[in-house]
């Protein structure tokens, strides 16, 4: 009897596997499901990133970006909003209280002048509610009551000086640190970029402290926003979606990323965050020079070294992240690119690496292969790194500007999603891989 | 002492047989796979849709510009099809694509200047084709065989519609129209990139975002394979170029459907000179179901919605839907592609007062195929002579079933994101 049971368990077994083999046969997607994909798309999300700003703290008119965070829900939500220096170091941090069906504009020229809100403040108290906004049960917004419309003066200059000076004065608790930002050694304008987080609380946990990820986070695909880069003295505008960065699985269970956005800062394995990787290798499109005397400048954010609990002197080793590979196209297929000596293959050289986030001229005779005579064509980015297994995140925009009239960003296309692996350096670098889009299977 | 062994090998069965099941939705995503979603991402695509185009005949005025990138090893071909704004199919030349090359096309040489691109290089078009072509786009006239048809575009003075560029096998004149397009020609690797600029040298203004990226999924090998193997089997309920196949034979194309659900900011300030405007690609139905030697032509298509809401800044909701769930916005005859100022902003919202907010579109269903109307919405913010373009957040995938209308007074669920699992 116990035989046959076996036999009958046995051939049941290989029954359900090989449904489940039969489901792959039956073609692809696998599954049609929202927020059920390793690829980073335009859908609702619990993370926002803008990957680069710059601001002109002495020039409403200069260069200054903007953001909006809209609510696509009919319930109640708390963003957490975290800008970060260009070297990954979290300077300020502060909460926005969505309504239902809520928007918000944030003007970073007037939150680094330390107004982040209205002068009548927000929160539960103050914002309005429309007739469809509805509470949310999940939350705990006892402490969102009243948020501050104004930030004091201390940490008003605190955070000034982190962007531009790369410096930060001892706060609150807060240690001094000095080179936390590229301001070091350039000076000027304020660097950086910014996290958008749903949150469950409105707390003042930063998503470099572990327990932002245990007591904190939430998990619901429910933001959606856009950025503007605007420099009104030079008639350029520039503007693109957020990087809308979606939980999966949203509603809870095991995450089958093999990587998270924020795993550097969670116990190692555990996937707290449950947000979707960013993939690693780009194709972005440059122009420089012919007709319109156009010109490019790519903005790129890099997932930083750091992790949870960093101390002053780590941030330092985020202002020169090494770039893997990249390989300049021009529009006859021609291709440069650095080529390792002969023999064991050799890390490329320290002038091909950048920080957290930055933006780079195309022509600038340091950030990339540049064609002497030729105008247009297209960069490969590999923006992993040689000294680590996983892949390195990243964004990338192609800025493009021309005439004092003409300027325009756009999201560079991903070769791979945020769950394919590292490969080899591709043969134009004396590797073995063919340069081309991600295999569909990741091994 | 065999029944007690029965039980965990019975147990042993239950949790592997409900294992599959168990993996959605306690652990996701099902796939990390590239290629293996029905979500548009900016990944290498099989199709390139140019959601708006724009020209005028005269030098120095509007064009538009865009850009086809091959990042794959070998060479591709890629099949431009210029469709009007009343989604005739006017013009289609091939892009011969060496390995990671990258060609750009301004659309006023092609469509003013007669230059088009082919797989034997440059041509100019002859002064009667070019003729044909002005007419055709300025008066919606066009000659087909001995017959003419009319309305197949808006009239207007200036070139509008939207481009589509496929990956196909060959050069070929044949269009997405034609069935034999997705058993002979369309090919299925995703290996395309690009982007687009829309330049108004008049107003110093130029704008420019990716195209949507449209990925054939399963990837790989050719119409006659894929119709025999399960394996190349398309798991979305509809495709991209669904309402040109045969019923019987649909999903041939195996690209992933759009969206039909959006949340698009809005800004709009006279005091200091902004404004938004809204570029609409969407799936418009025939309202007239004129034929033109073969061809459905869209004449008069207008903007079908199921609903539009939009919000303020203090989420005051402001509907604009009938009692039959059909919408004309203000009688503005909406082509499938078009471009709309803030004449779509409710006249209740004074843009003296009411600065920001967002609008919610959900596109109707097509109504002749039961099928849900596909969609594409950028945002274009202006001020002064500044301007910016951005893709706007879609609430659902392609596969997303059509939202129903939302709430009172029309008793349905809260606007919002399409749930996880589609039903």
């Amino acid at each position: 009897m116990l035989r046959r049971l076996l036999t009958v368990v046995t051939l049941a077994v290989l029954v359900a596997q090989a449904a489940g083999a039969a489901v792959r046969s039956r073609g692809l997607p696998r599954s049609t499901n929202n927020d059920d994909s390793c690829d980073i798309a335009l859908l609702p999300a619990a993370t926002l990133l803008l990957p680069y700003f710059e601001v002109d703290l002495t020039s409403r008119a200069g260069e200054h970006t903007l953001f909006t965070i809209m609510n696509v829900t009919n319930v109640e939500q708390i963003a957490h909003v975290t800008l970060w220096t260009d070297y990954a170091f979290p300077v300020l941090d502060f909460n926005v209280y969505l309504t239902g069906y809520d928007v918000q504009s944030i003007d970073m020229y007037d939150v680094l002048q330390g107004r982040i809100a209205a002068p009548e403040g927000t929160g539960v108290r103050t914002s309005p509610q429309g007739p469809l906004s509805e509470p949310n049960p999940r939350l705990s917004i006892g402490d969102c009551a009243n948020i501050p419309a104004t930030l004091p003066r201390s940490l008003v200059t605190r955070v000034q000086r982190a962007l531009t000076e790369g410096v930060a004065t001892a706060l609150d608790g807060s240690p001094a640190c000095t080179r936390i930002g590229s301001g070091w050694r350039r000076g000027g304008n304020a660097i950086g970029y910014v996290t958008i987080d749903v949150v469950g609380s409105c707390t003042s946990v930063k998503p470099d402290e572990a327990a932002y990820y245990t007591g904190v986070l939430r998990y619901d695909n429910v933001l959606a926003g856009d950025y503007q880069q605007v420099n009104s003295a030079q008639n350029y505008a520039q503007g693109s979606p957020l990087v809308h960065i979606r939980a999966v699985p949203e509603d809870g269970g095991s995450v089958n990323l093999p990587r998270t956005f924020y795993g550097r800062f969670v116990p190692e394995g555990t996937k707290h965050d449950r947000r979707q990787p960013l993939p690693s290798t780009f194709a972005a499109r440059w122009v420089d020079g012919g007709v319109g005397s156009f010109e490019t400048a790519f903005k790129t954010w890099r997932e930083g070294n750091t992790s949870a609990g960093a101390t002053c002197d780590q941030y330092a080793s985020n202002a020169a992240l090494q770039i893997f590979e990249i390989v300049t196209f021009d529009e006859q297929e021609n291709a440069l690119a650095i080529q390792p000596e002969p023999g064991p293959v050799t890390p490329i050289t320290n002038d091909f690496a950048s920080a957290a986030t930055s933006r780079r001229e195309y022509g600038d005779g340091d950030s990339f292969p540049e064609f002497e005579d030729e105008n247009a064509g297209w960069i490969y980015m590999n923006l992993s790194s040689r000294d680590r297994e996983t892949p390195r995140q990243a964004w990338v925009v192609s800025s493009m500007y021309a005439q004092g009239i003409y300027s325009g960003d756009i999201d560079a296309t991903a070769l791979g999603n945020g769950c394919s692996p590292n490969g080899p350096l591709s043969t134009i670098t004396r590797g073995t891989a063919i340069l081309g889009p991600a295999g569909n299977v990741n091994p | 002492m065999t029944k007690h062994h029965c039980c965990p090998i019975l147990l042993l069965l239950i949790v592997t047989l409900s294992g599959e099941a168990a993996v959605y939705p306690t652990a996701g995503p099902r796939s990390t796979d590239n290629d293996d979603s029905c979500d548009i991402a900016l990944l290498p695509a099989a199709t390139l849709l140019l959601p708006y185009y724009e020209v005028e005949f005269g030098a120095g005025g509007k064009t538009t510009l865009f850009t086809v990138m091959n990042v794959s090893h070998t060479e591709r071909i890629a099949h431009v099809t210029l469709w009007t704004d009343h989604r005739f199919p006017l013009l289609t030349f091939d892009l011969r694509l060496a390995p990671y090359d990258a060609r750009s096309i301004n659309l006023y040489d092609v469509i003013a200047g007669g230059r088009i691109e082919s797989c034997d290089g440059t041509q100019t078009l002859s002064a009667e084709v070019l003729a044909r072509l002005r007419k055709a786009i300025t008066k919606g006239i066009i000659y087909v065989g001995s017959e003419s048809c009319d309305q197949i575009s808006g009239a207007g003075p200036n070139a509008i519609g939207f481009a589509t560029i496929d990956l196909v096998a060959s050069c070929t004149t044949l269009t997405p129209e034609d069935p034999a397009y997705y058993t002979e020609a369309i090919r299925f690797d995703n290996v395309l990139a690009g982007d687009y600029q829309h330049v108004d040298p008049r107003q110093g203004t130029a704008e420019g975002s990716s195209l949507v990226h449209i990925r054939a999924i399963p990837e790989g090998s050719d119409a006659a394979t894929r119709s025999l193997d399960p394996r190349f089997q398309t798991n979305f309920p509809n495709t991209f170029y669904g309402r040109y196949q045969d019923p019987a034979r649909l999903k041939l194309d195996g690209r992933q459907p759009l969206p039909t659900a959006f949340a698009v900011p809005w800004e709009a300030d006279t005091h200091r000179g902004i404004a938004t405007s809204y570029t609409i690609w969407h799936e418009a139905e025939s309202v007239t179901s004129r034929r033109c030697e073969g061809r459905w032509v869209n004449d008069y298509a207008r903007l079908f919605l199921t609903e539009m809401v939009h919000f303020d800044a203090e989420e005051n909701p402001q509907r604009e839907t009938v009692s039959s769930g059909v919408y004309y916005p203000y009688g503005t005859e909406t082509k499938a592609a078009g471009r709309y100022a803030n004449d779509l902003l409710p006249t209740s919202f004074d843009p003296r007062y009411e600065h920001s907010g967002w609008v919610y579109f959900n596109f109707r269903e097509i109504h002749s195929s039961g099928r849900k109307a596909q969609a594409w919405v950028i945002a274009t913010r202006s001020e002064g002579r500044t301007a910016s373009a951005r893709d706007t957040a879609a609430l659902g995938n392609g596969c997303s079933p059509s939202p129903t209308p939302s709430e009172t007074p029309y008793g349905g669920g809260a606007l919002g994101p399409a749930p996880n699992v589609n039903p």
